[in-house]
């Protein structure tokens, strides 16, 4: 028993956090992660051009926002995106709301694309990240109100 | 040296050793030997409590009893006060959850936050047939809106040592302690944050528990594809220990992911032990096979009747594959239960990560009254 407990102690002081050296802010490797992902010129503040030119091409990917398994049950392809973000809280969270119609810096999504979450790492996990341009379009889609149409 | 000043000197290690916490509810089930269905109606833990479990909580829980009529202290040896499960009849019983939540959050290089973040569960347990038949429903109402954690009917037979249960529920996977802010549930998405939509089978055998499930894998999403989580749970208890282990493979054609969990429980005196660790693999992400695993260790120490503290220690690896982005933390919380029906608890982690990430290296304080039936 004492043994035991001696190993756990002698376990616990041996671990540690990481140092962070050769990482970015959400620990991916600077080499690999810490560039940004290209402007899309076409974007424009609606559901379809945000999901056409973001969503579909950056989130609802197998392993993280598409398909069945969606990481946190957010699932980014077509048609899931409104039902899945609007006013829908997250599931790790119920006091951060995915998409605040209206209030773009309340929006836990904006938070999470610009990498000031209190909760989870960056998105697009491990980057590449959206630039600011692309994020300022999604910013404006909520200021409008988030309509999906 | 006494095998006490060891575990005192331990825990006392534990504060030292960094900065300092959780709560969570297995440690009951270590420090009485009980399985998670003695006290609960969900034979895997959590939600409401049955007879047995609200009449324990009432009976041996809280440091003081007051009479329910009066609302007097009831004197030691005076007369046995009665009890109030819930139960409304043979087939009705209601339970409920409320835990009145104030946090005060610290970043580095940020701005500090404080909040009331109250979170409220409804409980609705229906048994048309006595210990055969039961209808199940667990409702979040608050914070927001109200959404649905668990809805399922759940049937008994062989003489209760088996069941099949269908609808909405948490799966079957690893230790389900109360904080889902634990990396282990984190990490693994199994929290009380994310039900899902399928069937399983349970077994009760002597010291015995198993469970499978077969579920959506969407998360209590929409489905669109034949893909589904498979999860499993053994667990072996007894009066002073227990081990388990978890599986669970969640594929969709396209991205799989696999988890592992295997946690124990020991009871040395006054404390209770409980310790886990989860490992992940994830195919088909934008980087490949992902591998993370997380641990937790805890130990709860009952310094009186009423009270408990809680000290518990996670470490975290978000990529087995990268060196030095490792997190952990240090949580220390003091429960305590005045009297029946009323928990308080006042708590500090501490999370230690890569310093760039000021997020992983948040102070938090928090004071939760937690009111419960």
């Amino acid at each position: 028993m004492r043994a035991a407990i001696g190993i756990v102690a002698l376990a616990l002081a041996a671990c540690g956090p990481g140092s962070g050296e050769g990482l970015d802010q959400n620990g991916q490797p600077l080499s690999s992660g810490g560039n940004l992902l290209p402007p899309v010129p076409a974007l424009a503040p609606t559901l379809a051009s945000i999901q056409a030119n973001v969503f579909s091409v950056d989130c609802a990917v197998p392993g993280c926002h598409g398909g069945a398994g969606a990481q946190q049950g957010l699932r980014l392809d077509p048609g899931f995106a409104a039902g899945n973000l609007i006013n829908v809280a997250s599931p790790r969270d119920a006091n951060l709301i995915r998409v605040v119609p209206g209030n773009p810096d309340a929006s836990f999504i904006i938070q999470k694309l610009e990498g000031t979450q209190t909760l989870g790492d960056r998105m697009p996990d491990g980057g590449p990240y959206l630039p600011q341009s692309t994020t300022d379009v999604i910013r404006q889609w909520i200021q409008d109100g988030a309509p999906t149409q | 040296m006494k095998t006490g000043t060891v575990t005192a000197a331990t825990l006392l290690a534990f504060v030292l050793l960094a900065p300092a916490a959780s709560r969570a509810e297995p440690y009951l089930a270590v420090r009485t030997g009980y399985k998670c269905m003695v006290c609960h109606v969900n034979p895997t833990g959590g939600g409401k409590r049955n007879e047995f479990g609200s009449t324990y909580s009432q009976t041996e829980l809280p440091a003081e009893r007051l009479d329910l009529r009066t609302g007097q202290a009831v004197p030691a040896g005076g007369p046995e006060p009665e009890s109030w499960t819930g139960k409304l009849s043979d087939q009705f019983a209601v339970g409920a959850d409320l835990r009145a939540n104030s946090q005060y959050v610290a970043v580095p290089h940020d701005t500090d936050t404080f909040a009331f973040t109250p979170r409220a569960q409804a409980y609705l347990e229906v048994k048309p047939i006595a210990d055969r038949l039961t209808v199940y429903l667990d409702e979040r109402v608050s914070p927001g809106a109200a959404t649905n954690r668990e809805t399922y009917a759940m049937l008994w037979f062989a003489n209760r040592t088996a069941y099949v249960k269908a609808g909405r529920m948490f799966v079957p996977f690893g230790l389900r302690i109360e904080d889902d802010s634990a990396f282990i549930r984190q990490v693994t998405g199994t929290s009380f944050n994310s039900s899902d939509d399928g069937v399983e089978g349970g077994l009760e055998l002597g010291p015995w528990s198993a469970q499978v499930s077969v579920t959506n894998g969407a998360g209590g999403g929409t489905e669109t594809n034949r893909g589904k989580q498979i999860s499993s749970l053994l667990v072996y208890v007894q009066p002073d220990w227990r081990v388990g282990a978890s599986a669970s493979t969640n594929f969709n054609g396209a991205a799989d992911r696999r988890m592992q969990s295997i946690f124990a429980g020991l009871r040395t005196g006054r404390i209770s032990w409980l310790a886990s660790g989860v490992y992940i693999t994830d195919d088909g992400t934008p980087t490949g096979r992902l591998k993370q695993w997380a641990t937790l260790v805890e130990g709860n120490y009952e310094a009186a009747k009423g009270h408990n503290l809680k000290l518990t220690y996670e470490y975290y690896d978000p990529n087995a594959d990268l060196k030095e982005d490792q997190r952990e933390r240090y949580s220390a919380v003091w429960e305590y239960m005045p009297f029946q029906f009323t928990q308080f608890r006042l708590g500090a982690r501490k999370s230690n990560g890569i310093p760039q990430n000021n997020a992983q290296n948040a102070t938090e304080l928090f004071v939760q009254w937690h009111a419960f039936f």
